[in-house]
């Protein structure tokens, strides 16, 4: 199907616990433990998860900046999970990826001009005039005007940064962006603008968007569909304005309750979960939301992994309540 | 009923290379005994100054209070020798950070660090009791326990790194109330910790609050949060408070325009799916703000008045206070 | 038309380097030890550079003997007294500052030459490579300077060039030590991280993202370790085993003169108030700039 633009078939990303100079790998670090999804051509979809989810490991792994250990990432078809370095130089134009903090990801040493600059001579081997055109270009889509071109990050506010590495991100006319947490560096009250442009850029330029983040507002506001990742699984997935209005998992209910709204009245009780979440060098048996989870029906939970029940309208579910 | 801490029309002013930064414009702040009291806005809005000016944490130089009082106990804190101060902080007036890891020393067990905090002594006052090492042990065992830790004679003997964020959160927690002071102050308790673990930490201080009835000057630039643990609400802009009345009146009518432009413009997680409409313009230059009020270049109803004069607090209904000229007295 | 736009452009290019430079002028001018190091170290590099244009008998830097004028005390034509050789001692001590400078960097540049490249490929392929340069380092570290400089030196034979060596193979671990963590640290950064999945090569990424973020700590190690450089080659100069006689060079003038006190105190003092006020604005400058430069506190 030509719709889908990224398909993510059953990723896993392992990390070896290495334990001292001579010892072997020691137990592992299950950051990405099976994780299925489907991006289609145009859309938005957010993973929201917390720490321990996993959801920042995936979108690295998509870019291959840490190899998966097992699975299948499908690029309009094609599985490049194994393809070459040289191959995944062409692929990498069309991925690319906004960082979470914007303070380090743009080279401290380098002017905004040189950090968007760098790419297009790389991929593209421009240079003079030319190059200053489209530098300045590609900064007037994220709305920088020309007289930032030559400040260094440490003069430009959070906003701003974010917008450059943006800008540097659409140097190459990416087709997928990933975003990770896009919002978390940058004030409450410029929170939405930066997702209201996000968003009209989107439609200008024909993108697919990726979102990771832990805030719920984020992904509610800015997706179409979304994954609810808990330990390196997805516990629900579906549409969001679905999955968050009427949730299914406990999971997925606890994380909803739990956000403080603003607004005088809260409605209903704080869904609270016992205890930490657990390390995900020892997750849990069985459904690894156990420990925690306040709907647990009994030793099944404990010991059974929940199989994942689909539904018609595309959404699903891992949980045994489903089962 | 006289508030327990009340600040009138504190100034201060940080040195930097491009000059003095007006950080705090003249705020006149009270919490109310047993009162819990939000202090929000934006980063650069002086709200984490005024919380440490209270407790004298501010590097003096290059910071430095101009004028003002902060009244708590019938002393002005900023007159106040730096000796007694030491009397106050932790014992009277205790302080939760936002990020436990750097405020828990690393190489020595929670046990320790809380008996050390036990045993300390500020100079006089009621705690100049000695206790003996056993007694604080014991304490502080006690102490993990109210603050919900699971197994604390066990837990108690782990490194801080050893714990959770939320863990580590809840120690501060415990170390800020375990002189039982009269005052807490809390800056981000929870910013730093995952959704579900906040939601868990703050019914925790919500518990706790009511039990021992401490007053909570809590600051954060999350509405949301605060209108969770607070019954009153300060918002703050560019050194200024701007509005102050209760959590209830704030969100259901808010009087300052920026206290409206803020609810429009913050993401809220609601069944509501409306676009969010941002503030225009951006937070003033503190070194050389706008003259009069700070908030009007940015303000739809900005009027001449606004560009000259400062608008003062005024009281449009009871207990609801708004800066504005809006609003006539 | 053309040239104008160029030259507008090279003028917004240099904006920003030229603010960041008023900011580390204004940061290190707040400090007055900074000052006083940065006040030093210009002298120090002004009279180098300008030694021959203000010594009153250039004929005595090398070479001169004139016994009739031997061990003088300080007087109006010669300020700082005479030598054994009767040599005036100001001309020699000044062009003492030239040797000095001159030593000091070749020691600090070779050593720069060997250890940042060695630190940075340490630092970024890591595994056994990294292993392999930071043992070694740690053996050249794990021996007291001035007594590894001086087995070379013994090893080598006595003499100014030898010397240099001695004390480049001293110097070079310290800057792969610094350039390796450094570019550990760098590794990580999202900037880099963001350079990889834009598709910049490894090279690339080496010389364009990692050095020149090194530049900070290099530049200050550099400046403190100009003075001790130029101490330790006064040191070697001080026991025999560095310049030789008639080289003008501060220890060497010294390890002469020390024979002489304490009556003929003017020998050793003036070339030994050359090596502290010169060490110590060095290290003045590099504490000062170790302030200014990291972390960045930016206002």
């Amino acid at each position: 199907m030509n719709d889908i633009l990224l398909e993510i078939q059953d990723l896993k990303k392992y990390f070896p616990l290495k334990k001292g100079f001579f010892g072997g790998p020691q137990g592992k670090v299950l950051a990405v433990d099976g994780i299925s999804f489907t991006i289609p051509r145009g859309r938005a979809f957010g993973l929201v998860g917390e720490s321990g989810s996993g959801k920042t490991t995936v979108a690295r792994t998509i870019l291959r900046l840490v190899e998966p250990s097992e699975g299948r990432i499908l690029w309009q078809g094609k599985d490049i999970c194994r393809f070459s370095e040289g191959e995944m130089k062409e692929i990498r134009r069309n991925m690319q990826m906004i960082f979470q903090d914007p303070h380090s990801s743009l080279n401290p040493r380098k002017t905004v001009f040189q950090s968007v600059a760098e790419p297009l001579v790389i991929h593209e081997g421009l240079g003079g005039r030319k190059l200053r055109r489209q530098v300045e270009e590609l900064l007037a889509i994220v709305g920088l005007k020309r007289e930032y071109m030559f400040r260094y990050p440490h003069e430009l506010s959070g906003g701003q940064k974010q917008r450059v590495g943006i800008s540097r991100a659409l140097s190459l006319h990416p087709r997928l962006l990933i975003m990770d947490e896009p919002t978390s560096a940058l004030d409450v009250s410029v929170q939405a603008q930066m997702l209201n442009f996000l968003e009209s850029l989107q439609e200008r330029m024909g993108l697919t968007y990726l979102y990771i983040s832990h805030n719920l507002a984020v992904i509610r506001y800015a997706c179409d569909r979304v994954g609810v990742m808990y330990l390196g699984k997805i516990m629900e997935a579906g549409n969001a304005e679905e999955v968050f209005a009427g949730p299914r998992h406990p999971y997925t209910k606890a994380l909803v309750s739990a956000v403080p709204l603003p607004q005088a009245e809260q409605p209903g009780k704080m869904i609270l979960l016992e205890g930490d979440i657990p390390s995900a060098t020892h997750i849990p048996s069985g459904c690894r939301f156990h420990t925690r989870c306040p709907e647990r029906i009994g030793p099944l939970c404990d010991e059974t992994v929940p199989p994942t029940r689909f539904y018609p309208d595309g959404s699903q579910v891992t949980c045994h309540l489903y089962g | 009923m006289t508030p327990i801490l009340e600040i009138r029309d504190l100034r201060i002013e940080f040195d930097t290379f491009e000059g003095v930064a007006r950080v705090l414009d003249g705020i006149d702040l009270a919490l109310g005994k047993g009162d819990t009291l939000g202090l929000v806005g934006e980063t650069g809005c002086g709200k984490s100054i005024t919380a440490k000016a209270i407790l004298k944490l501010l590097p003096i130089p290059p910071a430095r209070i101009v004028s003002g009082q902060i009244w708590f106990e019938e002393m002005d804190l900023v007159q106040i020798p730096e000796e007694k101060m030491g009397s106050i902080r932790g014992e009277k007036i205790a302080m939760v950070f936002q990020d436990p890891m750097t405020f828990l020393n690393p190489v020595f067990t929670i046990e320790e660090q809380l008996v050390d905090v036990l045993l300390a002594q500020g100079n006089g006052g009621a705690s100049a009791r000695k206790r003996s090492r056993e007694e604080a042990r014991g304490k502080a065992v006690d102490l993990l326990r109210e603050v919900k830790i699971p197994q604390p004679e066990l837990r108690i003997k782990s490194y801080p790194h050893e714990f959770s964020g939320g863990m580590r959160q809840r120690v501060l927690i415990a170390m800020a109330l375990s002189k039982s002071p009269r005052i807490l102050i809390a800056d981000e308790p929870t910013t730093a910790l995952d959704v579900t673990i906040q939601a868990q930490i703050l019914r925790l201080m919500d518990e706790l609050v009511r039990e021992h009835g401490h007053s909570v000057l809590l600051i954060s630039h999350d509405l949301g949060v605060v209108a969770r643990v607070c019954r009153r609400i300060a918002v703050m802009y560019a050194g200024n408070i701007v509005e102050n009345c209760s959590t209830g009146r704030l969100f259901q009518k808010p009087y300052h325009p920026y206290t409206q432009g803020l609810l429009h413009s913050i993401l809220t997680f609601s069944k509501r799916r409306g676009r969010a409409e941002s503030i225009q313009g951006t937070i003033p230059d503190l070194i050389h703000p706008p003259p009069g009020c700070r908030f009007h270049p940015r303000c739809p109803s900005a009027m001449e008045r606004c560009r000259s004069e400062k608008p003062l607090p005024l009281e449009v209904e009871e207990g609801h206070w708004v800066s504005c000229h809006r609003y006539p007295s | 038309m053309e040239l104008g736009a160029m030259i507008k452009t090279w003028k917004e290019e240099r904006e920003s380097q030229v603010r960041s430079l008023k900011l580390t002028a204004y940061t290190l001018s707040r400090s007055p030890l900074s000052v006083i190091g940065f006040i030093l170290v210009s002298l120090f590099l002004v009279i180098a550079l300008v030694g021959p244009l203000i010594i009153t008998h250039p004929e005595d830097v090398t070479g001169a003997v004139h016994m009739d004028r031997k061990l003088q005390p300080p007087s109006e034509s010669y300020p700082f007294g005479t030598d054994e050789m009767g040599r005036d001692l100001y001309s020699r001590v000044v062009m003492g500052t030239r040797i000095s400078l001159q030593i000091g960097l070749i020691i600090i540049f070779v050593a720069m030459g060997i250890g940042i490249p060695l630190g940075i490929t340490a630092g970024y392929v890591g595994g056994w490579v990294n292993e392999i340069i930071m043992r070694i380092t740690d053996v050249f570290l794990s021996i007291p300077g001035l007594l590894l400089a001086l087995a070379i030196v013994g090893a080598l034979g006595p003499g100014i060039t030898n010397a240099m060596i001695a004390l480049s193979i001293v110097w070079w671990p310290g800057y792969v030590r610094l350039v390796q963590g450094k570019t550990l640290a760098l590794r990580e950064e999202a900037f880099v991280e963001a350079a990889k999945s834009l598709g910049v090569s490894r090279l690339r990424i080496i010389f364009g993202h990692l050095l020149p973020n090194c530049t900070s700590p290099i530049m200050v190690k550099a400046s403190m370790d100009m003075g001790m450089a130029i101490l330790f080659a006064a040191s070697l100069g001080f026991i025999g085993v560095g310049a030789q006689p008639p080289e003008p060079e501060w220890g060497a003038i010294i390890s002469v003169g020390r024979n002489y006190l304490p009556e003929r105190w003017w020998m050793a003092t003036f070339p030994g108030l050359a090596i502290l006020v010169t060490v110590l604005g060095f290290n003045l400058l590099g504490d000062g700039l170790r302030d200014v430069l990291d972390p960045q506190s930016r206002g």
